[in-house]
């Protein structure tokens, strides 16, 4: 089992940070049991810290409270057999975008602030403009989503080579 | 170029400037960080919410407009890797009126650490799955950032 670690963006203190639901201190996460949760932690870390003016115009780093939910989101839409993390892309304005890509297929979830998330996905079945959805608490959704985007795992690709 | 309309507070409202014409060409900055790969087949690729607006309320996709760039005498490939180099792309006016997005300017003042940017514009619209693909369509590199698919 992992130990404990904190996830926190440099510098940020109580006075700066959107409240919300969480207490004004240090937050530190339990590390999921899931494969790969290192490159997602070390990923919000990186993002957290992006300089101003990261997208060559007034871009400014992830928000505190938008990290934290995108990490809720994907400890509890990712287990142990789930084959492939999302990457993790910076908006300008502090939001980010988890994405999903494989053999062209895409799950993208936009979080534009804690509880205010646009879901969308392509495949074969829905067609490229895709199906898009708003979500606020409940990811039931995108659990499905991902259970049909994961359907073929890397052991069945090996299995049918 | 004539100013943008403004609200009380300064920040430019949403609009189409009717100086950028639709044969004008925008410029969008691409960065590092805005690159996805598929995990199957390796292929990197802008992602897609590089071809949307900032979050919030009447935010913009921010762009440079390319014939202010040139006018004023400098190189638009060169003015838009400085200070921190990214990649960009140039997109007609006109396929991104076609989505019924407004294609506006937003001259930026000097706001430290930022430098000014009296070239800078903005898109206004609803980015939708369509107008992501056709703003994406209709873009090519002019400064391209290496092994990254612009379409998908």
């Amino acid at each position: 089992m992992a130990s404990p670690s904190a996830f926190s963006p440099n510098g940020t203190t109580a006075t700066n940070v959107a409240k919300l639901t969480q207490p004004a201190r240090r937050v530190n996460l339990s590390d999921p049991p899931i494969i790969g949760w290192e490159a997602i932690k070390s990923r919000l870390e990186e993002l957290s810290k992006l300089e101003a003016g990261w997208d060559g115009y007034r871009g400014v780093p992830m928000r505190f409270e938008i990290g934290y939910f995108a990490a809720e989101i994907i400890k509890n839409l990712c287990d142990l057999s789930t084959p492939y993390m999302p990457q993790i892309i910076p908006g300008s304005n502090g939001d980010v975008q988890i994405e999903w890509h494989h053999s062209g297929k895409s799950i993208e979830l936009h979080v534009k602030a804690p509880y205010d998330v646009t879901a969308w996905r392509n495949n074969d079945a829905v067609g490229e403009d895709g199906e898009e959805i708003n979500l606020t608490t409940d990811f039931t959704a995108i659990s499905k989503w991902l259970n049909e985007f994961t359907g073929a795992t890397p052991a069945n690709e090996a299995a049918a080579a | 170029m004539k100013p943008p309309p403004r609200d009380p507070n300064g920040k430019t409202q949403p609009h189409d400037h009717d100086e950028i014409l639709n044969d004008d060409f925008v410029i969008r900055r691409i960065s590092e960080q805005q690159i996805a790969t598929d995990s199957a087949t390796g292929q990197r690729k802008v992602s897609s919410l590089a071809f949307k607006a900032s979050s919030g309320e009447n935010e913009s996709m921010s762009v440079d407009i390319e014939k202010l760039i040139v006018a004023a005498g400098l190189k638009p490939e060169e003015y838009v890797t400085t200070p921190r180099w990214v990649g960009s792309i140039r997109i007609q006016v006109a396929p991104i009126r076609t989505t019924n997005c407004s294609v506006g300017f937003d001259p930026l003042p000097e706001n430290s650490p930022h430098p000014e940017n009296p070239y800078h514009g903005g898109v206004w619209g609803n980015f939708n799955k369509a107008t992501q693909r056709a703003i994406r369509q209709a873009s090519n590199w002019l400064v391209e950032i290496e092994g990254v698919n612009l379409q998908e």
